[in-house]
């Protein structure tokens, strides 16, 4: 006697326990088939309900395989898949078959000791099938020309819905945390769009998943459809119907179907590395029985996607790093080279977040913060905060609960961070940020037509399942993936080498300027011993009191700047004060002064305009200073130095001009490095040791200005551009050109 | 002051100016009699002239450094007996290469007007020993 066979003692599944329902156990097949199960003994252990009927069979417990009564290649078939070890593989061998005039597909294979014949209603002439080879051949060869994923994942929903005519086609992209996003899809025109939909991971719970991966393809022909049971001996387990292909699917599955308005489906795994990485959901409104050689041909079709998604994988990744390798050398010798570490980092930072899939990036170094993409300066400052207490190099943050506390909601829309600690000593970091996950996703509008909510809630239709998505993801960021993360180390480690040499050759210049101030300040000091002696031996030596006065005052510069120096690289700065001050101030000072210290050489004030500027009066005076010293110094002292002053496009500028030769190119392209050896090595610069240019460019920088180098023969110009004060508005502008017609020198 | 030295033409070369200038005054003032020039070039032609018996120049100027005013002042026939010193503020100053130019003695600024004299005293000893060695050697060699 035959019972049906179904689970033992089971709760009724609902949406809670629905992850424990055993998918591959339900006892059940769908009716557009029929099954035979056999036991190791090759005798029948099990049927589908209305397998008599079907296939004109009368069934017994137990009844021998031989006495059977079965068509001669379905005999054959069988008899060989019997044969075979029992393996995990469980691999299907087909026929065709005719029963009476119904046309079956006959499906078997071997799986946990037992036999598994399927008998599956073929509807389709074997022409069509034919048709479907040929475009299946077409198919495989236009996907493997494709160049991208997205490419390729529009192209095979367009071919599978060719082949197989479902009215809609979505191709599914897992992610890192198995939810999921339609990246493609081709349907009938009147269909909602479902493209861009995001469902949470436990839309598939587990043993669905386990089950997509062992067999990769599944139809349901009619969701309308009543299973059949299976019936066996009583108290036998029921079928493990992993394999089947006429495995009837759970109800929540057939509720969420229903919801949606669908009649038939067939899903299709994409397998990539063996997880599951993707998935071609096939959607039919009315019921729909797609041939099993059409099916087997949609599989392939799909082994064909899975093989070049890998590989375009592994050339994105390879091109990727080959990217990072490209962007880390630049950096890497920049970061040697250029004066300025942060800037030269700022110069990579498009490509730097191109590489690693970010939307912003801010670096730091010596409390200077610099930023690139959308992130305000009270952002940047609270972000680099919220990294004072870690002590790792590579900081990776991907949720908002991974943040400290004290920054509260000032980190805005970022939250996923991965900030590198790239010179320690100086407080170098580097931060690359991305935003919110629900921020980067774009919507395509809401399905609402397919908002049919079932006994079980609104879970089970797309609209509920992206809002149930949308709660788990809420405050995570896209995650920083394995390759991400390995550039990112490599990235590191090159940094942290480049911060090294830096500091070395800092280091080895420091020590040569040091060791250099101790030679210079000698030399000063040399004739202020000098001078004493002369006093003390009464002689009488003209200007003895300025001889002594210009030493002291030039042991006082190097001094000066030494501090200065020492104060930029501590990271305090020069510490300027800025107020609104009238440019041409400062300048027409240092100038008397200059005149007065150097009464044989000439100044010409050629035209000086009002400018008023937010600036350091002190500080832009040493910077004039300086360059009116650089142009007695090395200019051809035949020649007077040519001053101006004026305004152009919003900007004060200053240049000063002397006759001499042009500033050799090795110096040129070094001038306001701080220990730059061609000057130190300068005979000509022992009065300032190389340390005013650079001086001199840190306080324009520090006001938003540039300083320049040009050659106009005979003539080497500096020009020092300072945007001109805000409060310098239209009505100030009248009082200051007044007085500029009637002084200009 | 020390009695017991002769009176020496010495010829001051610095491109510091304040520098030569009081050196030589002050040695002027302890009975020298001196000359001063501000570059390489100036001493050279100075020192054609002058003949001094002793130069004592700076080491780093524009140009012509002290090694190279040294070298082309031992080419001079004048000068081929004269003592030279260096007188620098580099400490670390390429002592090998002086000697190999030609130098006598190095100073280190700042200096007193003692060790000045005293420099001037032991470079003229080199230089006079140096000459007596090359006499007897020429006498040994007849």
């Amino acid at each position: 006697v035959s019972t049906p066979l179904v689970p033992q003692g089971g709760a009724a599944v609902t949406l809670d326990n629905c992850a424990q329902e055993p998918i591959h156990l339900l006892g059940m097949v769908q009716p557009h088939g029929a099954m035979l199960v056999l036991d190791g003994a090759l005798q029948l252990s099990a049927w589908s309900a209305n397998a008599e009927s079907l296939l004109s069979m009368v069934l017994s417990l137990g009844l021998p395989l031989a006495q059977m009564v079965l068509a001669p290649a379905v005999r054959e078939m069988v008899d060989a898949c019997a044969a075979e070890p029992d393996d995990e593989d469980s691999a299907h061998t087909t026929v065709q078959t005719t029963i009476g005039n119904i046309d079956f597909d006959c499906i078997t294979h071997r799986y946990l000791g037992h036999v598994l014949i399927e008998y599956e209603r073929r509807i389709v002439s074997l022409e069509v099938e034919g048709m479907s080879a040929v475009k299946v051949h077409v198919a495989v060869d236009s996907l493997r020309r494709q160049k991208s994923i997205s490419d390729l994942m529009t192209r095979v929903t367009q071919q599978v819905r060719t082949l197989t005519g479902f009215d809609r086609v979505m191709a599914y992209r897992f992610r890192h945390d198995d939810s999921g996003e339609v990246v493609a899809e081709a349907r009938v025109a009147h269909l909602p769009p479902l493209l861009g939909m995001r469902y949470p991971a436990s839309d598939i719970p587990a043993q669905a998943r386990r089950l997509y991966l062992i067999n990769t393809l599944r139809l349901i022909a009619n969701v309308n459809d009543t299973p059949v049971a299976m019936l066996g001996r009583q108290g036998d387990a029921p079928i493990d119907m992993s394999h089947s292909v006429l495995r009837s699917v759970s109800p929540i599955h057939i509720e969420y179907l229903c919801n949606m308005g669908v009649g038939a489906s067939m899903s299709v795994s994409i397998v990539v590395n063996g997880r599951l990485w993707g998935m071609l959901a096939c959607h039919h409104m009315g019921p729909k029985q797609v041939p099993y050689s059409v099916r087997m041909a949609v599989d392939l079709l799909v082994q064909v996607l899975a093989a070049t998604v890998q590989w375009l994988d592994t050339q994105r990744r390879s091109k990727l790093i080959d990217q990072s390798m490209e962007v880390r050398t630049r950096l890497m010798r920049s970061m040697v080279d250029d004066e300025d570490v942060l800037r030269s980092i700022m110069d990579d930072a498009a490509a730097l977040c191109a590489t690693l899939a970010a939307e912003a990036m801010i670096v730091c170094q010596h409390g200077r913060v610099l930023v690139h993409g959308d992130v305000d300066q009270t952002v940047a400052a609270a972000v680099i905060a919220s990294l004072s207490d870690c002590a790792e190099e590579l900081v990776v943050r991907q949720a908002r609960q991974e943040w400290p506390d004290s920054i509260g909601d000032q980190s805005g829309k970022w939250v996923g961070m991965l900030a590198f600690s790239f010179d320690p000593s100086t407080g170098g970091w580097l931060v690359l940020l991305r935003t919110e996950q629900i921020e980067a996703v774009r919507w395509a509008g809401p399905p609402e037509k397919i908002i049919t909510t079932g006994p079980l809630g609104p879970r089970l239709t797309p609209r509920g399942s992206f809002d149930e998505w949308r709660q788990t993801v809420i405050g995570m960021s896209k995650p920083w993936d394995h390759t991400q993360l390995v550039i990112a180390r490599q990235l590191l480690v090159e940094m942290h080498r480049a911060s090294l040499a830096r500091h070395a050759e800092t280091e080895r210049a420091r020590q040569q300027l040091f060791a250099m101030l101790g030679h210079d300040l000698r030399d000063p000091l040399h004739t202020i011993n000098m001078a004493a002696m002369m006093l003390e031996l009464g002689g009488d030596v003209k200007n003895l009191g300025q001889r002594i006065r210009s030493s002291s005052t030039r042991m006082a510069r190097m001094v000066g700047q030494i501090l200065d120096i020492s104060r930029i690289e501590g990271g305090i700065g020069l510490g300027m004060k800025r107020i609104n001050i009238d440019l041409r101030t400062v300048l027409l000072d240092i100038v008397d002064e200059a005149r007065i210290g150097n009464p044989e050489t000439r100044y010409l004030l050629t035209s000086i305009d009002h400018a008023i500027v937010d600036g350091d009066a002190d500080r832009l005076s040493q910077v004039v200073g300086n360059l009116l010293s650089n142009a007695k110094n090395h200019g051809d002292a035949a020649h007077a130095i040519d001053i101006r002053l004026g305004i152009e496009g919003g900007f004060a500028v200053l240049s000063i001009r002397n006759a001499s030769r042009p500033i050799n190119g090795e110096l040129a392209r070094v001038l306001y490095d701080p220990f730059k050896r061609v000057a130190l090595d300068n005979a000509r610069n022992r009065g300032g040791m190389g340390l005013g240019l650079h001086l001199a460019h840190k306080i324009v920088t520090e006001h938003s200005g540039t300083i320049k180098y040009s050659y106009e023969a005979p003539n080497v110009i500096f020009a020092v551009e300072i945007p001109l004060a805000l409060t310098m508005a239209p009505a100030d502008t009248p009082t200051t050109t007044s007085t500029n017609n009637g002084e200009t020198a | 002051m020390s009695t017991d030295t002769e009176f020496m033409r010495i010829l001051l070369v610095d491109d510091n100016r304040d520098s030569a200038d009081l050196v030589a005054e002050l040695l002027r003032y302890t009975g020298h009699e001196t000359q001063t020039a501000y570059d390489g070039i100036e001493a050279i032609n100075i020192a054609a002239w002058f003949s001094p018996q002793v130069i004592i120049t700076d080491l780093s100027m524009p140009n012509m450094d002290g090694l190279a005013v040294t070298r082309a002042m031992r080419r001079m026939p004048n000068l081929c007996d004269a003592a030279i010193i260096i007188l620098t503020g580099y400490w670390n100053a390429q002592s090998d290469a002086a000697k190999e130019a030609g130098v006598d003695v190095i100073l280190l600024k700042p200096a007193k007007l003692e060790t000045i004299l005293s420099g001037v005293r032991s470079a003229s000893k080199i230089r006079r020993d140096m000459a007596r060695t090359q006499d007897s050697d020429a006498f040994f060699k007849r």
